[in-house]
């Protein structure tokens, strides 16, 4: 496929394509894909035997039993289904920061994952959200649609406060497939994220939440006097670059990052930090699939 | 610096300070993607709010520029508005105010300092009359504090003599309320009247001085001397102090005594090997805190021969009687012969007077009438002595009873300076004597006219007049400080000071001396040896103050308008410094931007 975004080039579109995404448990589509359901069908993978019953599909009775035992067996095979994949990036204005802005490579993560979908036939949705959804696009399906979704992600600008709870509640509020949630987010929320979690633990999601920062974040070089603005509300907040408190902001951060980390694991959810310093390769080919989220 | 004008420069301090506040440049802006962590870092600290740390910072710089802006104006004699006054400062000037203190400063530069202080700390609201107790400086009236105080850097503390408070009567009158305030060490009894508030810069310290030194003839052989040297010790334990006499003739000698604790220690020793003149002693002690005792200067007299001219137009007896005497070099001159011959150190004349005094003293057998000489009456026979004087040097162990003259003269009148040695019985002189320089003794009849050259007592009266005439003029002994001596247009040499000014006053000759010494007078032909010492009993007891010692002093002052608060500038400096430190504590914790 030759690439027509300024996201990807082209090699790299082309690197992905040997890279599928992977789900823990079967999962719930309804159209035919290419991963394993609950719903037992037309598939290729035998799952289980039950009585004939009026009605039933005769291509999957099992002479062998009815010649040894003359009764009518019918084989179940797992079907094959198609993956649910909702992609919600952040677009708060939080994520205007950052060199390279964390926005741009949470808009590549979100792409890319979305690229991989699209191309496996799974339904993809993509939500841009800050203080409450943004901006949509509808659910589809197939390769074609790859420019479709890039398109939109383009189009796409950080702005506004943070909202996650509302940001899922606007999402998930209507009725939507048990699938796949890719959430890509710096998680400066005001609002407590294990709130935000418990509540879209509710429909049974496979999550994988990546938590975007900038090494600017990690490592501030601040002056002894500095005013800082926040992109959100931009409010100033005057301060001293002091070492003792750029050393308490770090522990600060590594307790934030843990608290998001630890409330991504009890909900059995894939934790993953991007650090937009990373090279994207990396992360695409090496960190994803170390942690089981491609393969 | 009026306070008007102080007021108005700590006003600008102020406002200088509170400018650069405000033209402080605001903190750089930096964008971040959220201030939430930050925030709750800030949260956590619980520190001041940004606008509260902002006025205590303020706050802080102005004290502290406030601080250092008035105690630099105050350090040039801003105080307190005082009622005006008049102020009498007197210093105590004396010979122990040259003691040392324990930090290395006499107790005088206390005194002076402490003084300068307290005028500059009354500043422009007194008047000051400044003087001394040993009246070297004086105001000469109530001045204004800048002329006080260089009155005051003139002052300088005395090397001897005794100190004594100023007659208050002298002082000028005062129009305001009048403080009288004394800066001493209270060793000398000063006998302040009552209302001096007195500041003490008394503190204790260690000091042996030689309290007298005096060269003697020793009582067995009356041609040899001895010294005899006493040492005083002020401090509070008992120390061995090493002695040393040097002078002419032989190496120094060394004598070690230990002096009792505020005692007194005395020596003898021989002056055998010393050849006469100036002797010093001299006494080191470990801790010894004044100086001025420690030096002290004796004479020890000449033995040497007396070069004796004999004018006489021949007198056998005389002349035999004279060169038996050891002591005597004699050189018989005829009178025709005696206006070219000089360089004696006394003259004979028998039955001759030169019409001009002679230079040297002078032993006269009825001379004719001169001017010079105590005027005669017309000869008379057969005199006979009635009475003479046995206690005066010249007719010692001399007996003129037996002695019968032929023919002589009686001296007429007895004029300024002679004194009648022995009368005839109509009560006329005819031995006299003039102790004036040069000294005279002058008999009335030649010995070829009477007996007395076969008298016993004859050679006796010859080596007492020419012991007499030739003595020197007895050692005088002066205190440090201006000496005067009984000679016009004297000139001085000393021995350590050398060549001395002189100032010529009525009947005398008067000069200065800052620290013993030894000097000679010499003054028409006449040599007299002066010792300036400072060989005072009450000098090195320095330690005898009826004061108690300055710290203590200071506090029972405090309450004295004259003389309580310290100077308030260096508390300032040090309040300055310490909120200096406050803030670098409290910039560095945070707590002020």
């Amino acid at each position: 496929m030759k690439s027509r975004s300024a996201l990807f080039d082209e090699a790299f579109l082309r690197r992905l394509e040997h890279l599928d995404l992977v789900t823990r448990r079967p999962v719930a589509g309804h159209l035919r894909g290419a991963h394993r359901s609950r719903r037992t069908g037309t598939g290729m993978v035998f799952a289980d035997y039950r009585p004939y019953s009026e009605g039933d599909d005769t291509r999957n009775l099992d002479w062998g039993i009815y010649l040894r035992l003359d009764r009518l067996i019918l084989r179940l095979f797992e079907e094959e289904a198609d993956l649910p994949v909702y992609l919600l990036l952040d677009t708060s204005a939080s994520m205007n920061f950052g060199a390279p802005r964390k926005f741009d490579f949470a808009r590549q993560i979100v792409a890319a994952l979305g690229y991989l979908a699209l191309r496996n036939y799974d339904r993809v949705s993509a939500v841009a959200w800050a203080d409450g959804v943004a901006k949509e696009l509808a659910s589809r399906r197939g390769r074609t649609q790859v420019w479709p979704l890039f398109s939109f992600l383009e189009g796409l600008e950080p702005a506004s406060g943070t909202d996650l709870l509302a940001s899922l509640r606007g999402t998930f509020g209507a009725s939507r497939t048990r699938g796949l949630v890719i959430l890509v987010s710096d998680f400066l929320d005001e609002g407590a994220f294990t709130e935000a979690t418990r509540w879209l633990r509710q429909f049974r999601h496979e999550v994988v939440a990546f938590h975007v920062l900038a090494p600017q974040e990690f490592e501030p070089d601040l002056p002894d006097q500095v005013e800082l603005v926040d992109e959100e509300t931009g409010q100033p907040l005057v301060l001293d670059g002091t070492l003792p408190l750029v050393e308490a902001y770090k522990q600060e951060l590594a307790r934030h990052c843990a608290s998001i980390e630890d409330a991504c694991r009890r909900e059995g959810w894939s934790y993953l930090m991007a650090r937009t310093d990373t090279p994207f390769e990396d992360l695409m080919l090496m960190s994803l699939r170390r942690a089981g989220v491609l393969r | 610096m009026n306070s008007g004008v102080t007021l108005l420069a700590l006003a600008v301090v102020a406002a200088i300070v509170v400018g650069l506040y405000l033209l402080r440049p605001p903190p750089q802006r930096v964008a971040v993607g959220s201030t939430l962590l930050w925030r709750r870092v800030l949260a956590a600290q619980k520190g001041l709010s940004q606008r509260w740390r902002w006025w205590l910072s303020l706050l802080l710089a102005l004290a502290i520029a406030l601080a250092l802006a008035a105690a630099l104006t105050g350090r040039d004699g801003v105080a307190p508005a005082a009622d005006p006054r008049d102020v009498v400062v007197v210093v105590d000037s004396g010979p122990t105010m040259n003691a040392m203190r324990s930090d290395g400063r006499t107790r005088f530069e206390h005194a002076r300092g402490w003084a300068i202080d307290e005028i500059r700390r009354l500043g422009a609201g007194a008047r000051f009359f400044v003087t001394d107790t040993m009246r070297t400086v004086s105001t000469g009236t109530f001045v204004d504090a800048a002329q006080a105080q260089a009155v005051l850097e003139t002052l300088k503390p005395a090397r001897g003599g005794a100190p004594r408070f100023p007659d208050l009567a002298m002082l000028p009158a005062s129009t305001a309320g009048r403080d009288l305030v004394l800066v001493s060490d209270g060793v000398a009894p000063l006998d302040a009247p009552e209302g001096v508030r007195t500041h003490s810069v008394f503190e204790p310290a260690g000091n042996v001085g030689i309290t007298a030194f005096s060269v003697r003839p020793r009582a067995t052989d009356a041609a040899r001397y001895e010294g005899f040297v006493e040492l005083g010790n002020a401090g509070g334990t008992a120390v061995t102090v090493a002695l040393r006499v040097a002078g002419a003739g032989r190496d120094a000698l060394t004598r070690n005594a230990s002096v009792p604790a505020r005692g007194f220690a005395s020596l003898s020793f021989p002056l055998d090997g010393f050849t006469g003149g100036a002797l010093q002693a001299t006494v080191s002690t470990p801790g010894d805190m004044l100086d001025l005792d420690d030096t002290a200067f004796a004479f020890l007299p000449f033995n040497r021969v007396l070069d004796v001219a004999l004018v006489t137009p021949g007198n056998p007896d005389l002349e035999r009687a004279l060169k038996l005497d050891t002591r005597l070099r004699v050189r018989v001159v005829a009178p025709a012969q005696y206006a070219s011959r000089t360089g004696f150190d006394a003259y004979v004349f028998d039955r001759f007077a030169p019409p001009k005094p002679p230079l040297a003293p002078a032993l006269v057998f009825h001379a004719g009438a001169v001017e010079w000489l105590a005027p005669a009456t017309a000869p008379v026979r057969a005199p006979e002595f009635a009475g003479w004087v046995t206690d005066h040097p010249v007719l010692e162990n001399v007996s003129l009873s037996d002695v019968v003259v032929e023919k002589g003269v009686a001296f007429r009148t007895v004029g300024p300076g002679v004194q009648t040695l022995a009368t005839d019985a109509s009560g006329q002189p005819l031995v006299v004597a003039r102790d004036r320089t040069p000294r005279v003794v002058a008999v009335g009849f030649a010995p070829s006219e009477s007996n007395f050259a076969s008298q016993a007592s004859f050679p006796v009266f010859l080596a007492n007049a020419l012991q007499w005439l030739s003595a020197e003029v007895p050692p005088q002994s002066a205190s440090v400080g201006a000496v005067r001596v009984p000679f016009e247009n004297a000139k001085v040499e000393a021995v350590r000071a050398g060549r001395v000014e002189t100032r010529a006053v009525p009947g005398g000759t008067l000069f200065s001396l800052p620290a013993p010494d030894f000097a000679t007078v010499e003054a028409e032909g006449v040599r007299m040896r002066v010792a300036v010492n400072t060989t005072d009993p009450d000098i090195t007891d320095i330690n005898a103050s009826a004061l108690p010692p300055a710290a203590a002093a200071s506090a029972t002052l405090a309450e004295a308008p004259a003389s309580s608060d310290t100077p308030w500038w260096p508390l300032l400096i040090g309040a300055a410094a310490l909120l200096m430190v406050l803030e670098w504590l409290a910039y560095h914790r945070r707590l002020t931007v």
